[in-house]
C-alpha cells in the first residue's frame, strides 16, 4: 500500500523521486496518522468505558444479589419474600433508598443495618460495589 | 493391573465424595431453613459463632417458622444434619479424642400455626423434640405452647446460644450442688407456654426431671420454670429465670431417700451490636434436703465478651466464678477462657467452622489448664 501510494504521488508530482528520499516523509505522515487514529480510538474507548464498566458491575452484582440478598429483598427488590416481610425490609426501589449515595448503600451492606447482617468479610469492597450497581438497575425496572 | 484397578477405585471414591459435596445444598447452622428462605447463616447467627441474632431469636421463639408459613413439601427444607468432632484436653487428665457426633435436624412449619423441631444426636440421644403451637396478633405479639423434650428459650439464648466456641458458662452447664445433679441448661420432657408482647417475652413450663442412676430419682417430683425477658432491640436486654424442682437423693435402691427441694434464680443480661456482644449472668440457688441443715447454697456469675470483626472469625473471652456451700464446706471455682471460631468454608453447598479455646480453672488447691478443638460441618 505504501509503495503504491508513493508511486501515485510520484506520478502526480512530475518527475519521479528516488524512493529512498521520499520514504522518511511518507513514514512521518503515516506515523502521525496512526498516532491520531490511536488517540481517537483511545478517546472513544475512554468515553465508552464508564458505562461499560457500570454495566459489567451490574451484571456481576446481579449474581451476588441473587446469592446474598434475594432471600430477604426479593428478586425485584420489593422485599416481598416471607423473610423480607417478617423483617420488614425496605423496598430498595424506593426513591428514598435510591437517593442514597453509592458510598452510603455500600456502608449499609458492609456493616449491616437494623436486622440486615453485615457482609464485612463475606464480600469484598468491589463485590459490594457491584451489588450497589445492580440495586441501581432495579429502580429502572 | 492391580494399580489400574486401584486408580479406578480411588477415582470412584473421589467422584463419590465430590458428588456428595456437589449435591449438598446451601447450609447454615441448621441449614434446612437457610435453604427454605434462601438466606445465609448470618441472618440468624453471628456466624461463624452460633449466637442468635434478633432475627434468629424471634424465629426460635415462634417455633422455627415465620408468620404465615405453611408446610413446605420440599424435604430439603425440612431436614438437615451436622457432624461435630471435639478434642478436649485437660492437664492431669487423659485427653479425650471424642468420636464424631452426627446430628439430624428436622422441623419447621407443619400448618399455619403448628410447627415441630427435632435435634437428634444419633450417637447419643434426642437433644430436643417438640411440637409447638403459635398464634400471632400483629407483627410482635404472639402466644406459643410447646410439648415434648424442651428447655427454657432464655437459656438457649444464653447457654448454647451464647456459643462462640464449644464451652458454656459453668453456672449453666457444669456446677451442681452436692448430690443434686441439676444444671439449668438441660432439656426434659414437659410442656410450656410463652408469649411475646412488644419488648417482652415470658415463658413458663412444667418438666419431668431426669433420674440419675444410682444418685437421684425424680419420683413424683415435677419441676417448674418461668422466665421473663425484655429485649428492646430484639436481642439485647435483660432476662429473669426461676426454676423450682425436686429430687429424691441418694441411692434409689437403698432407701430412705432424702427429699431434696431446690430452686434456682438468675438474672441475665446482654448488649449486642453487629460487631460485639457483652453478656453476663448471676445465678443463685438453694437446696432444702430433709435431715440436712442448714440449706445448701450455690451462687455464681459469668461475664463474656464476644467480638465479630469479620465474617471469617469470632473471638471471645469469658470469666466464670461459682461458689457452692454445703455441710462439708465451700468450694470456690474460678475459670478464665478465651477462644476463637473460624469459618473454614461457606459456600452454596455446605459450610464448616472450627472453634479453638483455652482456659484455666482454679479450685482450692488445684489448677487445671483446659483446651478444646471443635470442628463442625453442617449440610
Amino acid at each position: 500500500m505504501t509503495t503504491a501510494t508513493r508511486k501515485t504521488k510520484s506520478g502526480i508530482g512530475g518527475a519521479p523521486e528516488p524512493a529512498t528520499a521520499a520514504a522518511p516523509a511518507a513514514r512521518d505522515r503515516w506515523t502521525t496518522a496512526a498516532i491520531a487514529a490511536l488517540a481517537l480510538v483511545l478517546l472513544v474507548a475512554t468515553a465508552l468505558s464508564m458505562p461499560a464498566a457500570a454495566r459489567a458491575d451490574a451484571a456481576a452484582g446481579a449474581q451476588l444479589y441473587k446469592d446474598k440478598c434475594v432471600g430477604c429483598h426479593g428478586a425485584d427488590g420489593s422485599g416481598s419474600t416471607p423473610m423480607g416481610k417478617a423483617l420488614k425490609v425496605q423496598d430498595v426501589r424506593k426513591p428514598e433508598i435510591q437517593a442514597k449515595t453509592d458510598a452510603e448503600l455500600a456502608a449499609s451492606i458492609t456493616n449491616g443495618k437494623g436486622k440486615m447482617p453485615p457482609q464485612k468479610g463475606n464480600l469484598s469492597a468491589a463485590q459490594i460495589g457491584e451489588i450497589v450497581a445492580y440495586i441501581r438497575t432495579l429502580a429502572k425496572k | 493391573m492391580r494399580t489400574s484397578r486401584t486408580k479406578i477405585r480411588c477415582l470412584a471414591v473421589l467422584l463419590a465424595v465430590g458428588g456428595a459435596f456437589a449435591l449438598c445444598l446451601p447450609s447454615a447452622a441448621v441449614p434446612m431453613w437457610a435453604r427454605r428462605y434462601n438466606v445465609a447463616c448470618n441472618t440468624c447467627h453471628n456466624w461463624p459463632a452460633f449466637q442468635l441474632t434478633a432475627t434468629g431469636l424471634d424465629f426460635l421463639r415462634r417455633g422455627h417458622r415465620l408468620k404465615g408459613d405453611g408446610f413446605d413439601k420440599d424435604w430439603t427444607h425440612l431436614v438437615a444434619g451436622h457432624v461435630e468432632w471435639e478434642y478436649d484436653a485437660a492437664s492431669g487428665s487423659t485427653n479425650q479424642f471424642n468420636s464424631p457426633n452426627f446430628h439430624l435436624h428436622a422441623g419447621g412449619a407443619l400448618t399455619e400455626n403448628f410447627s415441630g423441631y427435632l435435634n437428634a444426636n444419633v450417637n447419643n440421644d434426642i437433644e430436643a423434640a417438640y411440637l409447638q403451637y403459635t398464634k400471632e396478633w400483629g407483627d410482635d405479639t404472639y402466644f406459643t405452647a410447646r410439648g415434648g423434650r424442651l428447655g427454657p428459650t432464655l437459656l438457649r439464648n444464653y447457654g448454647n446460644g451464647l456459643e462462640a466456641g464449644a464451652s458454656d458458662p459453668l453456672i449453666l452447664t457444669a456446677t451442681t450442688l452436692n448430690s443434686n445433679p441439676f444444671t439449668p441448661d438441660r432439656l426434659n420432657n414437659g410442656v410450656d407456654v410463652g408469649g411475646r408482647y412488644q419488648w417482652f417475652f415470658a415463658q413458663a413450663g412444667v418438666l419431668n426431671g431426669d433420674d440419675v442412676a444410682g444418685q437421684a430419682s425424680v419420683g413424683h417430683h415435677k419441676d417448674f420454670y418461668a422466665t421473663l425477658e425484655a429485649n428492646p432491640d430484639g436481642v439485647s436486654g435483660v432476662g429473669l429465670y426461676y426454676h423450682h424442682g425436686g429430687y429424691d437423693l441418694g441411692d434409689p435402691a437403698a432407701p430412705p431417700q432424702l427429699n431434696d427441694s431446690y430452686h434456682r434464680e438468675g438474672v441475665f443480661a446482654n448488649y449486642s451490636q453487629s460487631l460485639f456482644r457483652i453478656a453476663g449472668a448471676y445465678l443463685y440457688g438453694k437446696d432444702h434436703v430433709a435431715t440436712v441443715t442448714p440449706d445448701r447454697k450455690i451462687h455464681g456469675w459469668y461475664a463474656q465478651v464476644n467480638g465479630y470483626p469479620s465474617g471469617w472469625v469470632a473471638v471471645w473471652a469469658r470469666y466464670d466464678d461459682t461458689k457452692t456451700q454445703d455441710e462439708t464446706g465451700q468450694v470456690h471455682t474460678r475459670q478464665g477462657t478465651v477462644g476463637a471460631t473460624f469459618k473454614v468454608f461457606e459456600m452454596n453447598t455446605t459450610s464448616a467452622r472450627i472453634a479453638l479455646e483455652a482456659g484455666r480453672q482454679q479450685m482450692p488447691g488445684v489448677h487445671t489448664n483446659l483446651g478444646v478443638v471443635n470442628l463442625l460441618w453442617a449440610f
